[in-house]
């Protein structure tokens, strides 16, 4: 299944400035895991130590959010396009 | 390492910031995307500041800010194949310093410049910006040039 991968403005760098990415996979992991494989710096800004999305990392199968389905076990179609998208927030609570 | 904000840039995120006070304001910061964005020493430039709500419950919004993520992917999705994006985000700490928190920290991302306003009784009196490193442990802040 081919399926195309976007990454935001601040991750692209991670990726050889590429904006979309094409990869061969059956569901949202393999997608992350083909992406990485290509990639590995990415996997060290998504991916925590615990081997786990962070928690900042929204991932979305076109206009879904897919831990409203399966997280990475969503299964993704030809064509499909997944969306990694940064869950930007922070504050003055708890300040240093 | 530098951030190069324009004079109406700096006015919209005042301008926002101090409208939200007591609570934080946020918002996206726009610009052209250098060919070393993920190196320490960047320098960018930033044209267009677009406030955006503060998403959090009313009882948070005081201390957190959040910026939806749908609203982020449409407006990437706008600036898809322009050389431009989404470089950096600014918000305000109500009262407090303009130094990044735990949270800002836990949250941030790689590359973008995240640029805090401090305001008090309502008026912006300073404000500081700032890079995560790559290894997500610290930030180290950038010089804010203001041109125009």
């Amino acid at each position: 299944m081919s399926i195309e991968i976007r990454l935001p403005t601040a991750l692209r760098a991670f990726a050889d400035k590429q904006e979309k990415i094409t990869v061969d996979a059956k569901n949202v992991g393999e997608a992350l895991e083909q992406l990485f494989k290509q990639h590995d710096r990415l996997k060290q800004q998504l991916i925590a130590n615990d081997g786990k999305l962070r928690s900042f990392v929204n991932v979305y199968v076109n206009e879904d959010d897919a831990r409203d389905k399966q997280g990475l076990a969503t299964p993704v179609k030809d064509g499909d396009t997944i969306l990694i998208v940064p869950a930007i927030a922070g504050g003055s609570t708890c300040r240093n | 390492m530098s951030l190069t904000l324009n004079r109406a840039v700096e006015a919209i995120a005042a301008q926002t910031c101090e409208k939200a006070f007591p609570e934080e304001g946020c918002g996206l910061l726009i610009g052209p995307i250098p060919d070393d964005f993920d190196k320490p020493g960047r320098a960018l430039k930033v044209d267009e500041a677009r406030p955006l709500p503060n998403g959090w419950d009313a009882s948070a919004k005081t201390n957190k800010y959040l910026i939806d993520p749908k609203t982020l992917a449409k407006v990437e999705a706008e600036l898809s194949g322009s050389g431009r994006g989404v470089v950096g985000f600014f918000h305000s700490h109500p009262t407090v310093p303009a130094w990044p928190s735990p949270f800002d920290l836990t949250m941030a991302m790689p590359c973008c410049s995240y640029w805090i306003l401090q305001v008090k009784d309502g008026k912006v009196v300073d404000s500081r910006s700032w890079q995560r490193t790559e290894d997500g442990r610290s930030f180290v802040e950038e010089e804010i040039i203001l041109e125009g």
